[in-house]
């Protein structure tokens, strides 16, 4: 995890979020936490917040974690995995959030992205036909809504003015100084590094101008992700998985 | 002097292109009234969207009148600057429905922006002409009066000196202009070019702030905040439309996902509080 300020500040803002104390976050241990908004899902999410886990639960299935509650040792996310799978749990949700900490400067990737104003028709316009040239589960990925678009968002667009790649951010939840990040590319221009670039343009042309701190979240198994973001100055800050029981 | 009329834009309170709004025409025009605005600016696709769902203008027009509120303009984006002729024909068949619906609203003034245009290629500044000299003459058979509005962010209309060449070209040197603070500094013409339209009619003023910091190029709309929250000097922007004389509507159009999370009346209330402020600051230079 990383040892920066943008992540100190996100997983502070995240143990407060989760209804615990950002002190904890300086004691190793492992909290648990009953989330009314979890109630009636059988959900157990563990968080990695560096020292600290937090485990946030559907108040139902809180008396299940006793075994794993221990005030003096962090739980880890492979001791978690483990106590999911031995109590009949599926992972439905894994998750790493990065903080950017880096003085790097981004460069210009040259590919002049485009800044979208959803006010503009031509915008809405292109980033429709660019949700019917992407897959759902990509869609899901990149949580890609034409109904709710993300405010601040940059394209590269080839030469007829389509969409090749696609960056958007939205205040995070938890903490609106941060911006997640969401990113797609086309699929027949992927791995030719238009997904770094259009996120690169998404920061230094939207997000910084505007202090937005960016947050970029992806799915630990998702190695082209993971490479993108690590390849830009991201470094995990938290980590959550999701288990969800086994109804009683 | 001029007389500021304070009046509200349905998208500071929800998401105008949501294909149904959290906060409908009646509820907007409401909680505007009950928030002590003089006025509300419509969309055009919520007024036809409230009569498809089997409302009543004339009712909707007697709402207003009770709640002491005026429908100061319509915010519609009828393509009638475009080449196509086939798009054309049809947006002025628009514009006329646009323009009856606002009529039984009591509502004088349609928004003439350059939709359809605001990409490349530049339009001829006569063949414009001609065409807002089309759209206006609708307005006269109908009884509305197109507002010509300049968009930072076209290729076509973007700066003051767009709008005055068409206006000219067009023989309607007097017709009215909308501005609006965020495009006057996207299209890079700047809040001081109010000034410029001394001898220009202008009806409807957008208002807003904008952050400092960001290029005027990658600012977008979702960057307006309420007055007082950003860093554009809009005092003296209004100072010098107080110099005019009679009315000028002052509407507050934001489109800023904060206020569309949060309790409409507070949104609304807010929004009268930072524009009368605004105002007060004009006439005490220093307690902006």
């Amino acid at each position: 995890m990383s040892s920066g300020l943008a992540g100190d500040r996100l997983r502070a803002s995240m143990a407060v979020a989760l209804g615990a104390s950002s002190d904890l976050l300086e004691q190793v241990g492992t909290s648990v936490v009953p989330t009314t908004s979890r109630a009636g899902t059988n959900q157990v999410a563990c968080y990695q917040l560096g020292l600290h886990t937090v485990l946030s639960c559907d108040p139902s299935v809180m008396a299940s974690l006793s075994p794993l509650f221990d005030r003096d040792s962090a739980l880890t996310d492979d001791a978690f995995r483990s106590w999911g799978h031995r109590v009949g749990g599926t992972i439905v949700g894994q998750a790493v959030m990065k903080s950017w900490e880096t003085s790097l400067h981004l460069p210009s990737t040259g590919h002049g992205a485009h800044v979208f104003d959803w006010t503009l028709e031509p915008d809405r316009r292109r980033v429709a036909a660019f949700v019917d040239a992407c897959d759902d589960h990509d869609l899901d990925e990149a949580e890609l809504d034409l109904d709710d678009l993300d405010d601040l968002a940059v394209g590269i667009l080839d030469a007829g003015g389509d969409i090749c790649a696609y960056a958007s951010s939205r205040p995070f939840d938890e903490d609106e100084t941060f911006g997640d990040i969401a990113v797609i590319v086309r699929p027949a221009d992927r791995a030719v590094g238009l997904g770094r670039a259009v996120v690169s343009d998404l920061i230094t042309t939207l997000l910084l101008p505007r202090h937005v701190e960016p947050l970029y979240r992806c799915d630990p198994n998702n190695t082209g992700s993971d490479r993108l973001s690590a390849g830009l100055g991201f470094v995990p800050a938290l980590s959550l998985t999701l288990v969800e029981l086994e109804s009683v | 002097m001029v007389s500021f009329r304070l009046c509200l834009n349905t998208s500071t309170l929800s998401n105008p292109f949501l294909g149904e709004r959290p906060v409908d025409l009646v509820e907007a025009i409401e909680v505007a009234a009950a928030a002590g605005f003089d006025g509300i600016e419509v969309w055009m696709r919520d007024v036809h969207a409230h009569v498809n769902d089997g409302g009543d203008l004339d009712a909707l027009r007697r709402r207003v009148d009770d709640l002491g509120l005026r429908v100061e303009n319509g915010i519609g984006f009828a393509e009638w600057i475009v080449d196509d002729d086939q798009t054309r024909h049809a947006a002025l068949e628009s514009v006329r429905r646009d323009m009856a619906a606002l009529v039984t609203l009591g509502c004088g003034r349609l928004a003439a922006p350059p939709a359809g245009a605001v990409e490349a290629p530049e339009i001829d500044v006569d063949a414009v002409a001609r065409r807002f000299d089309a759209l206006c003459d609708v307005g006269v058979e109908v009884g509305v009066v197109p507002q010509l509005e300049l968009w930072g962010f076209s290729a076509n209309m973007s700066r003051v000196s767009d709008v005055i060449a068409v206006l000219d070209a067009a023989g309607r040197p007097t017709s009215p202009v909308l501005l609006d603070a965020y495009h006057l500094i996207k299209g890079g013409s700047g809040l001081g070019a109010v000034a410029s339209f001394v001898d220009r009619t202008l009806e409807v003023f957008h208002v807003n702030d904008l952050p400092a910091g960001i290029e005027r190029g990658d600012l977008v709309d979702a960057d307006r905040v309420l007055p007082g929250e950003g860093d554009l000097d809009l005092a003296s922007a209004v100072r010098e439309l107080g110099g005019r004389t009679g009315e000028i509507v002052m509407s507050l159009e934001l489109f800023d996902r904060r206020l569309w999370n949060s309790d409409p009346t507070v949104v609304a209330g807010r929004s009268i509080d930072a524009l009368r402020t605004l105002l007060e600051s004009t006439v005490h230079p220093g307690s902006e």
